[in-house]
């Protein structure tokens, strides 16, 4: 995990200078902002999908249109990085509320129903990580995203507590319950 | 971050937790079918999305659109005037005096009323009676135990006793427990229902005779869907509730109002008034009796006034008596119709002239628009001036909410 601020490239541009150049036109800006950001993103947004990569596509698609859309009026209130973010969170909630209309919570919400119209080859999850994905799955939807957002590959706790807007304290303290039923919930007995 | 779990060690759980949100594979690169979907998006500006605004039905769509708003808003106002305005016309039709006045009652309209009251202890209470001042002197203190002494000014002088509860009624406003009222409850329920016969019958049968109880009037006119019944029923006020709960169940309510006018003051006043008529009565008649060699010319004038006296007796006693049965026995009119039932069609007068009907009409219209005109007009400006306060509210909310959704849109998060 590590904890910068603004990400820079070989070539020393921040994410907030691309997103300038971007907005003045220049395409590749946006290429390299994705080139650094999505494979997490989707990443992020698979976790957050109960394991659905399609839906973790569409749900960052989205996220880039967006970006491109309101690019011109980020006011730099925070990191660019953070904006992203916030949007794709808040798209995997959009894409899980308007699921669960659709059909049954309890079905939308164990893993292996929600993948059951998924015919992505990638969403094939090892028998342990289906446990824990499983697990996860059980929890409370805060519980839930805060551990797989704290665990998100180069995440930090500073940076997790931005993103969702709460104090860094807060954030520990709902991560550490959360831990705590999350492990009750692997154990043996727990596990059905 | 070490979760330590029994079945998972806590660097494993660590690992396999950060493996949840991996992708698998290389990038799909996204960003560039968001990229196209974006231009698709803008090639097509935002309104024309929703509607086609080229075509002609969604130009006349939008068109149909905001001119059934406008309608709707119109009918509104409408709707809010003339209600208005049968409210105001009810509310001027019906005085409390032809609520408490019944058909077979032929005393005059009751006196104008008016009493003040000191409520300290040993308190005094003045009432306005047809222009002639009383004044009663209450003892609070004592629970009502002592006699109050009491006199009429400008009037006849004497002492006057207040006998049983009526003077501590006097104070009755502020001080008397609600359960010393005395109201007259009028209730009027509006039934429909299949068979207006049945029904009529049955609320005929809702009266308990025994108890006093009668049906002051009955109307059932009419067959088929024309059939309409009403009736006035008189119950014991404690019956009210149960009667109007039986009433319900013969028909599907269209509508239901109760009305409470108290009369404690008026009886109160009107029982101070006998005692006080009664024992001047008593004086006069000792003072003929003890005045017997008086001048003829005297006792006549003495026993005229005694005979003044009786008159007010009389009168004041049949008020009581009216009020006292409106207090026991409430009102209850009933109206049976059927379902869906429509107005009888108004005969069109025969021997009238094509042109005097099209003057009448022409004239009916132009009165009728125009007392429109003027109703709306009222209704917008009490709508306008009686809710500046929540206006302005709405319209900061207004703002409030564009600047917090602008905000929220330029964040990209909805």
């Amino acid at each position: 995990m590590t904890g910068q601020a603004t990400r820079m490239t070989a070539n020393g541009l921040t994410d907030e200078l691309l997103l300038a150049r971007f907005v003045k036109g220049d395409r590749d800006a946006l290429g390299a902002l994705a080139e650094r950001h999505e494979t997490h993103l989707l990443g992020l947004a698979r976790g957050l999908l109960n394991g659905r990569s399609d839906l973790a596509r569409d749900a960052v698609q989205e996220t880039w249109v967006r970006v491109i859309r309101y690019g011109a009026s980020f006011d730099q209130r925070s990191t660019v990085r953070t904006w992203i973010y916030r949007i794709v969170i808040n798209q995997c909630k959009n894409i899980r509320r308007a699921r669960q209309s659709q059909e049954p919570i309890a079905a939308s919400r164990t893993p292996v129903a929600a993948r059951a119209g998924s015919t992505d080859p990638g969403d094939r999850d090892s028998p342990p990580m289906e446990a824990l994905r499983a697990a996860v799955s059980r929890l409370d939807r805060n519980k839930s995203d805060i551990i797989l957002l704290c665990y998100h590959s180069g995440m930090t706790h500073e940076t997790a507590a931005e993103i969702l807007r709460i104090p860094v304290g807060t954030l520990k303290s709902r991560l550490h319950a959360a831990l705590k039923e999350l492990r009750e919930a692997l154990t043996p007995e727990a596990i059905p | 971050m070490t979760p330590g779990t029994p079945g998972i060690p806590g660097s494993q759980l660590e690992r396999q937790l950060t493996e949840l949100t991996r992708w698998p594979d290389a990038a799909p690169d996204v960003w560039k079918a968001a990229l196209e979907t974006h231009e698709a998006r803008q090639r097509v500006p935002i309104l024309k999305r929703e509607i086609r605004w080229s075509s002609l039905s969604g130009r006349w769509a939008a068109v149909l659109v905001v001119a059934l708003t406008g309608f709707a808003v119109v009918l509104l106002i409408i709707f809010q005037a003339s209600r208005s305005r049968s409210a105001d016309f009810a509310r001027r039709m019906t005085s409390p005096n032809e609520v408490s006045a019944p058909p077979v009652s032929t005393s005059p309209p009751p006196p104008s009323l008016d009493i003040s009251s000191s409520l300290s202890t040993g308190s005094s209470v003045e009432a306005t009676y047809n222009d002639r001042q009383i004044q009663y002197f209450i003892d609070t203190s004592g629970a009502g135990s002592a006699p109050a002494r009491g006199g009429i000014s400008g009037g006849q002088a004497g002492p006057v006793a207040g006998g049983g509860g009526s003077p501590r009624a006097a104070t009755t406003p502020p001080l008397a427990p609600l359960l010393d009222r005395q109201v007259v409850r009028t209730s009027t329920i509006e039934l429909t229902c299949e068979d207006i016969r049945a029904a009529f019958l049955k609320a005929s049968l809702l009266i308990s005779e025994a108890t006093g109880e009668f049906i002051e009037q009955s109307t059932l006119t009419g067959e088929g869907p024309a059939a309409r019944a009403s009736l006035t029923l008189r119950i014991a006020a404690t019956r009210l509730s149960t009667v109007l709960n039986e009433l319900r169940e013969l028909g599907e309510v269209e509508a239901e109002s109760t009305r409470g006018e108290d009369v404690t003051a008026q009886i109160v006043d009107l029982d101070a008034r006998l005692t006080n008529e009664r024992r001047v009565e008593q004086e006069l008649l000792q003072l003929l009796e003890s005045r017997n060699d008086a001048p003829l010319e005297d006792i006549l004038a003495l026993r005229r006034q005694i005979n003044d006296i009786r008159l007010g007796i009389e009168r004041l006693t049949a008020q009581r008596e009216r009020l006292g049965r409106l207090v026991s026995l409430a009102t209850v009119l009933v109206i049976i119709s059927p379902p869906d039932a429509e107005e009888p069609e108004k005969e069109e007068p025969e021997d009238e002239p094509i042109g005097e009907y099209f003057k009448g009409s022409l004239g009916t219209a132009w009165l009728g628009g125009l007392r429109l005109l003027v109703d709306t007009g009222a209704f917008l400006l009490h709508a306008l001036i009686g809710g500046l306060v929540w206006w302005i509210a709405l319209a900061a909310a207004l703002v409030f909410l564009r600047q917090y959704v602008r905000r929220r849109v330029q964040l990209g998060l909805v």
